[in-house]
């Protein structure tokens, strides 16, 4: 039972990363490769504090979600004019800076020798000590994720933020300000990774930087594209495929080393065919992005 | 609004396209810039919308300095730029392309759709008609919700314009209005020029249609070697 928890989890988990990320990729255009060092530095801060303050945990989860907002907003503020491959190229650079201080900041990350977390979160005088006392929580804010992007899209600052992705020299000309849209979008997104983040702390309760890395952004980034870009719903099924393929090899048999080397096979060519059999936005998202 | 060149200089590697170049645009005139290919007209118009930076000279709107201001906040000034091709936003439909053309939308700060819901929306539902009144005096009756990919090239051109129109800017620039049109788009474009032109708007044209031009222009200024050689100044 505790397996199926376990599934059910990482499944909601990724969803919510998903969702978080899906307002860059598909809102905004832009294909961000840090998405792992957002969720990492969240789940850092979350770590963190669990361990040195004794606080309730909806406050550690509104500071780590700030943090990562405060943090996003700062390191994107200055590519933000940076258009399509260079802005790719550029938040990779942010990726591996992030790893890079949470790898050598020994003293409080305990660098690459990973961070086990002792304390347990408390919601409310609620010890949240199991995976499945964990569950309903994650659902809720999975659920009222999914709730909140489809608000941001029906707003007119949704729709401000599809102009400037569709033609951002139109915009401008119509006096809207792309810096200030997208960097509201960076805001929301870091929110969202890092309260996917923060949950990922208390659901792993061991943090280790190669755990963030680029692979992990491409795992959610390969989500959003399975599922259809630009279908909120839809980011669950890629969160589907993606935690249920390696359950499915490993318990085929596989050695780890096989079943590692299979389920990035097998992930390569789902993505071949999802986007040759549907040349999907994302081509036509960067497409633009580089004409500009 | 009067705008003023004074000066303009832009140089593209050895190439001089625009040399000590001056003039002044008179508010409630249409003034067409012709010239060939390379002559340096949607550079200029770039230079003015804030989309090029010129080498030398300085952009006077009203007296005021806007050289090398962003486009967004030329735009807020009140300058209108209408590119060659009308590029629309592909993803939303003919009306709320129009509705993205009006300014200080609450809408467009999360915050106030948090909290003061039913300003945004009584302020949405203010642009929605506003902008469907638009489409309808430019004869998209049936067609408001149909997306760009679905419209002719004269029709995204049609809608272009209003998107621009709805923020009533002073100035209004446009690259080749009647390139690509039908007879019956070009006369739709010249009737809403001229509408403009009559409520005091400061009207630049680069265009290549020479009926069309004669047809609404007060003056024509060719662009050769960097300068302007008026052909007629009313």
């Amino acid at each position: 039972m505790n397996y199926l928890f376990d599934i059910l989890l990482r499944i909601a988990l990724y969803t919510l990363i998903g969702f978080g990320a899906n307002i860059l990729v598909f809102n905004c255009g832009f294909l961000i490769l840090n998405i792992g060092a957002t969720v990492g530095l969240a789940a850092y801060i979350t770590a963190i504090l669990m361990t040195k303050l004794s606080i309730d945990f909806t406050l550690i989860l509104m500071i780590s979600m700030a943090s990562s907002m405060l943090i996003s907003f700062l390191l994107f503020r200055p590519i933000l004019n940076l258009q399509g491959d260079r802005f790719s190229i550029a938040s990779l650079g942010i990726q591996m800076v992030i790893i890079s201080i949470l790898n050598n900041l020994d003293g409080l990350t305990n660098g690459a020798k990973g961070l086990k977390i002792k304390t347990f979160a408390s919601v409310w005088s609620w010890n949240i000590n199991t995976k499945f006392e964990l569950l309903p929580i994650t659902l809720v804010l999975c659920l009222a994720t999914y709730y909140f992007i489809l608000w941001i899209q029906s707003i007119p600052y949704g729709r401000a933020l599809q102009g400037i992705r569709d033609e951002v020299f139109t915009a401008k000309s119509l006096g809207k300000n792309p810096v200030y849209f997208n960097s509201l979008a960076i805001m929301i997104s870091a929110g969202l990774l890092g309260l996917g983040g923060s949950l990922y702390c208390i659901y792993s309760r061991y943090l280790d930087p190669t755990a963030f890395g680029l692979d992990y952004s491409i795992k959610v980034l390969s989500i959003i594209i399975l599922g259809g870009l630009g279908n909120v719903k839809n980011i669950f099924s890629g969160a589907i495929i993606i935690v249920i393929i390696p359950e499915l090899i490993r318990v085929a048999g596989f050695s780890k080393a096989d079943a590692t080397a299979l389920e990035n096979v097998l992930f390569g060519i789902i993505l071949l065919v999802i986007l040759i059999g549907r040349p999907i936005k994302l081509n036509e998202i960067l497409t633009q992005k580089q004409q500009l | 609004m009067q705008l003023s060149l004074l000066n303009i200089s832009k140089q593209f590697d050895e190439t001089m396209i625009l040399q000590n170049l001056s003039f002044h645009f008179s508010p409630g005139t249409i003034s067409t810039i012709i010239g060939d290919n390379g002559s340096g007209k949607t550079t200029l118009l770039n230079i003015i919308g804030g989309y090029d930076k010129p080498d030398h000279g300085t952009v006077l709107l009203d007296n005021c300095d806007i050289t090398g201001l962003s486009p967004v906040k030329i735009a807020r000034l009140g300058v209108g730029r209408l590119f060659q091709k009308p590029m629309l936003f592909q993803s939303l439909s003919a009306l709320n392309n129009i509705i993205l053309g009006f300014r200080e939308q609450l809408g467009e700060n999360p915050i106030n759709n948090l909290f003061s819901p039913k300003k945004v929306k009584d302020q949405e539902e203010i642009f929605r008609n506003l902008a469907s009144e638009q489409l309808r005096e430019i004869g998209f009756e049936d067609d408001q919700e149909k997306f760009p990919s679905m419209l002719s090239f004269g029709e995204c051109k049609l809608i272009a314009v209003a998107a621009m129109l709805v923020s009533n800017p002073s100035v209004l620039l446009i690259d080749e209005p009647s390139a690509g049109l039908s007879k019956e788009n070009i006369d739709k474009f010249s009737r809403i020029i001229q509408g403009n032109k009559k409520s005091g708007k400061t009207i630049i044209l680069i265009e290549h249609n020479l009926s069309f031009i004669q047809n609404i222009s007060d003056s024509i200024l060719q662009l050769k070697n960097g300068q302007f050689e008026p052909l007629r100044v009313n």
